[in-house]
């Protein structure tokens, strides 16, 4: 149950943010382009242990980010499920831009116009033009964040704490069970993560089937 | 691989050349001819660590994380006195023993308790003689500031029953100094007090980490760990009393698989020497009279 809260705050959270972002992304000639668009790619590239090193150190209360956590909020930000939150959503982060910023990407910039003269306000153009068209690239960018955050592994170890209730997902249980080799249990974990992850991931493709989708659709 | 490419930019880079047709064939044989030596060289050298390896014997050693870096001062004493060489890995005990059951090649396991050892031996994995005891292991709770200095068992349960702070422990299923960790916190009456606040690490070098990084205020570590890094300035720790928790007896043990049993034999004779004893007592173990 943790493993499913935790992905699904990540992914909600990645919507919110990676839904401007990517739209930014796609409509900008900007120079630092490439860059940003490096920068987001970078969890896919980097080893977990990079970023669970560098969050381990940032959560610290003697850091900045620890610290400004904790007068804020007055909990303490390690081994906690906020930290976890923040962890999945750094390293998740491509999974829901990058869909969606190619979704984002086939609306013809015309269309867009085209409502506009037609006077369309800019709610009207969201709702009946960026919407339609996007949405695919929403459903592939929820699916995918969400997915990975439950996969996600490398960090939780790092960062985790192994704390019960808190931030012991399913990945670090069933790592617990291989090493105390409870084998039984660790199949009934693992075999629970794979029935889930198919169900979920072929429930998301029958949704994409051309056939279910309306005329015009750029993914 | 430099060297190649070294001469295959002079195929193209003299400008000159490109003027003469004939200058450039002679420059190019001669770049090709050198090429050529340079990449059996390369090739030459490639192979010498792979003759080197033949040459020698390695040992590999698994080591519970709490005493790798003690290992990592007695490995190369034993090294400068003994042909083979050693690699270390390290992991909680626990941990060590499923990778072993599951058929990892370990020459030796240096446990950091004697239960694990003692399942090997009864698995057939490990001959009874080849089993010894190289220290008695002390665990320790570190803490920021001087609280815990020359502190008593009910002065240091009232801090931490009185603290919010968060308290790390190695994973007491796999860590024999997690597993004492726990008993302690039993002992003292807070393992209950406790829960929601325990961070657990995955061996006693993590629950070190997250002391160091700041991210907890207690951890449970042992002596040696505070020796070979753990005394951060500003730091007190508090030597549990041997009456709260199970003796560590850290057991060796060979491998009754092992293809370097002569030299895995003299590495275990090298734990018992002066040396390493002397070695052990300056790092915070005990050791046999």
């Amino acid at each position: 149950m943790l493993t499913v809260q935790l992905a699904g705050c990540t992914t909600l959270i990645l919507l919110c943010l990676g839904a401007p972002l990517a739209w930014w992304l796609a409509r900008t000639r900007n120079p630092a382009k490439p860059l940003i668009e490096a920068i987001i790619a970078l969890p896919l590239v980097l080893p977990p242990t990079v970023i669970g090193f560098y969050l381990l150190l940032a959560f610290s209360p003697r850091h900045a980010l620890g610290q400004a956590w904790q007068s804020l909020l007055g909990t303490q930000l390690a081994f906690s499920f906020n930290a976890l939150v923040i962890g999945s959503v750094i390293y998740s982060l491509p999974f829901v831009v990058q869909p969606l910023q190619a979704s984002f990407s086939a609306i013809p910039r015309g269309l867009l116009e085209a409502a506009a003269t037609l006077g369309a306000g800019p709610l009207d153009r969201l709702r009946s033009v960026v919407w339609p068209l996007a949405r695919p690239g929403f459903v592939a960018a929820a699916s995918l964040g969400f997915a990975h955050t439950v996969g996600e592994f490398g960090i939780v170890l790092m960062i985790g704490g192994n704390i019960p209730g808190e931030t012991q997902v399913l990945a670090i249980a069933l790592y617990d069970q291989v090493e105390l080799l409870n084998y039984e249990a660790a199949h009934r974990i693992a075999l629970g993560l794979i029935a889930v992850s198919l169900a979920a991931l072929t429930l998301i493709y029958r949704s994409q089937q051309p056939w279910r989708r309306g005329p015009q659709r750029w993914l | 691989m430099v060297p190649g490419a070294d001469a295959a930019d002079r195929l193209t880079a003299p400008s000159g050349a490109r003027r003469q047709s004939g200058t450039l064939l002679i420059t190019l044989t001669a770049a090709t001819r050198e090429a050529q030596a340079l990449r059996f060289r390369a090739f030459l050298l490639l192979l010498l660590p792979w003759t080197a390896c033949g040459a020698e014997e390695t040992l590999r050693i698994a080591v519970a994380a709490s005493f790798r870096a003690t290992l990592e001062k007695i490995v190369p004493r034993f090294e400068s006195s003994h042909p083979a060489r050693c690699r270390i890995s390290s992991a909680a005990t626990g941990v060590l023993y499923a990778q072993l059951v599951n058929g990892a090649d370990f020459d030796l396991l240096l446990a950091a308790d004697d239960q694990i050892t003692g399942e090997l031996v009864r698995a057939g994995l490990v001959r009874p003689e080849g089993r010894i005891l190289y220290a008695y292991g002390q665990l320790i709770l570190i803490a920021r500031g001087a609280s815990l200095q020359d502190a008593t068992s009910a002065r240091v349960a009232a801090l931490v029953a009185g603290s919010s702070g968060r308290i790390a422990l190695a994973n007491p299923a796999t860590a024999p100094y997690g597993l004492a960790a726990q008993r302690t916190l039993e002992a003292l009456d807070l393992w209950q007090l406790t829960r929601g606040r325990r961070a657990v690490g995955q061996n006693a070098a993590q629950v070190l980490q997250y002391f160091l990084t700041g991210n907890v205020d207690y951890a449970f570590v042992s002596l040696g760990q505070w020796h070979n890094g753990g005394a951060g300035s500003g730091h007190s720790y508090w030597r549990v009393p041997q009456a709260l928790y199970p003796p560590l007896r850290q057991e060796a043990v060979l491998l009754a698989r092992s293809a370097h049993r002569p030299a895995a034999s003299d590495f275990l004779h090298f734990l018992h020497s002066a040396e390493v004893r002397q070695l052990l007592l300056a790092d915070g173990y005990g050791v046999e009279p």
